[in-house]
């Protein structure tokens, strides 16, 4: 099975424009709307054999969170990523930990590093930093009285 | 005079704190460890305390400027962390580095792995109560430290990799020093062996402990040497090949049960495979130029990249996105350690405290990269 008989695969399971799929730069790549993400991940990791997640992150574009999760397939060696845009303040998407594992800690330290809440979580609780901290460090407004600009010299 | 013994003894389960300071959890990781007795019912590592936030940092610096920070993510194996955070930011740039400059660093990046794999080797044994390989292994360790220093001018934190290349070439006298050694490590290496691998003691201590299933290990996401030993083929170096990889021979070895000890003999496979590739690598070295034209300010086309290579302790990948400017929007740093410590909680269930140990030492993890 190459690439492209997976995304008809893809685009068979979830009609209408529920979710686009195209080659990008050599890596396939799924864009959903956040709603679907339990549903299409455990059909890339059930049927599509995707059984390795590389790690699932945030990027912050100031108007909105894009979530990315990167996968790999070791029966077939394919990647893929999926894309979803997710609201800014309080961004909410379901979990995938209990389908792969290793989302367990990727998903806690992106709660606390953006302020996304995954919702289903089983250990819902900060990973890397203290329990006392407020804000989320890598959202681009995040101020801290002990972060200070340099002078320009 | 006559005792009534109660039968039903009841205990309490009770809790107990295993680092975050305690020599065998190899850096700052706190275990919050359930016991019944001696026997562990739930161990839960606590992260954060080298947490430095390295990704907030890459997005204040320009690309090179960042390069120095690679070095101390994982500090034990800083040139492998080098190599994926250059394929990563050419990727995104489009540039291809000179084959000489990959040769070079696929030799010192090899170097370093057999450093770091010494690393793990003598406290390993030393946590099992071995003291002696520890002394063995560090004097190779030095050997290699020195023909590095040689070559970057630093012993640990090298920043000798460059975004196109490699920063200067190899100093004179180098490929021949490199190449006696690599004869000098392969009896030392079966002289390794002789000293744990045979060893009663070490055979009790790691034969069945600590399994951890091939699917389980996929799942975790553990790579390098933990999902090797599991049972699972797969090196980054052979099934989705970077650098000059492809054109060395060498091979990938793998265990069985997924035990302490099957993680135990990849590794040590592993060093003897890294030699092979250094001698091949040398013999081969082309001569040419060591850097791309690269920019001096790097500014890459708006766009994402995920590169990513084998480090000794598993996949270093780094997930970088541009938005055209000379600062990344975002820079995701994945390591070995992170997930390969996840799988933990699982792997030490119902063993004794003692067995946590060693279980722990041959996931092999650096907290430096585990927190980042």
């Amino acid at each position: 099975m190459t690439d492209q008989d997976r995304i008809k695969q893809l685009l068979e399971r979830f009609p209408g424009n529920s979710l686009t799929a195209a080659p990008d730069n050599g890596v396939l790549s799924v864009t959903i709307r956040p709603e679907n993400i339990a549903l299409v991940c455990s059909f890339l990791s059930g049927t599509l054999k995707y059984d390795y997640l590389h790690f699932l992150t945030c990027i912050d574009r100031t108007d909105k969170l894009e979530m990315r999760y990167y996968l790999y397939s070791y029966s077939h060696q394919g990647t893929l990523v999926i894309k979803t845009d997710i609201a800014r303040l309080n961004g909410k998407i379901s979990s995938v930990s209990s389908i792969w594992k290793t989302a367990e800690w990727h998903e806690r330290e992106t709660s606390e590093l953006f302020g996304v809440v995954f919702e289903g979580h089983p250990d819902p609780r900060r990973l890397l930093l203290d329990d006392d901290m407020d804000g989320h460090p890598l959202l681009k407004d995040f101020t801290h009285k002990v972060l200070v600009k340099l002078p320009k010299a | 005079m006559k005792y009534e013994i109660e039968k039903d003894i009841m205990t309490d389960n009770y809790y107990l704190n295993m680092g975050p300071q305690h020599p065998s959890t190899h850096g700052v990781l706190r275990l919050v460890l359930r016991l019944d007795g001696e026997t562990v019912l739930d161990a839960v590592p606590d992260l954060g305390y080298l947490h430095r936030g390295m990704e907030k940092i890459a997005e204040s610096r320009t690309y090179s400027q960042f390069l120095p920070f690679v070095d101390r993510i994982d500090y034990i194996a800083a040139l492998l962390n080098e190599h994926g955070y250059c394929l990563a930011v050419e990727k995104l740039l489009g540039v291809t580095v000179p084959a000489r400059a990959e040769y070079i660093r696929v030799i010192v990046a090899e170097l370093n792995r057999i450093a770091s794999h010494i690393v793990w080797y003598g406290p390993f044994a030393m946590d099992l109560g071995a003291i002696t390989p520890f002394l063995y292994a560090f004097r190779e360790r030095e050997m290699i430290l020195d023909m590095l220093e040689s070559v970057s001018g630093q012993r640990l934190t090298f920043a000798y990799m460059r975004i196109g290349g490699v920063r200067q070439d190899l100093p004179e006298g180098f490929i021949e020093k490199a190449r006696a050694f690599c004869k000098y490590l392969k009896p030392k290496i079966d002289e390794y062996e002789t000293l744990l691998t045979e060893n009663a003691i070490f055979l009790k201590r790691t034969k069945g402990v600590g399994i951890l299933s091939g699917e389980a290990a996929i799942n975790y996401g553990c790579t390098g040497p933990v999902l090797r030993g599991s049972g699972v083929k797969y090196d980054i170096r052979k099934n989705s090949p970077y650098s000059v990889y492809p054109e060395l021979e060498f091979d990938i070895p793998t265990g069985t049960v997924g035990d302490t000890w099957d993680r135990y003999k990849v590794r040590l496979e592993e060093m003897r495979q890294s030699a092979r590739i250094i001698e091949q690598a040398l013999e081969k070295l082309p001569s040419g130029p060591i850097m791309a034209e690269v920019p001096k300010i790097i500014k890459p086309a708006p766009g994402e990249a995920y590169g990513r290579a084998e480090s000794s302790r598993g996949e270093i990948g780094f997930f970088v996105v541009s938005d055209g400017t000379q600062y990344p929007v975002r820079l995701k740093i994945r390591t070995g350690s992170f997930s390969n410590l996840s799988a933990l909680r699982d792997l030490v269930k119902g063993l004794k405290i003692a067995d946590v140990v060693a279980v722990l030492g041959s996931i092999d993890i650096v907290l430096g990269e585990v927190d980042r």
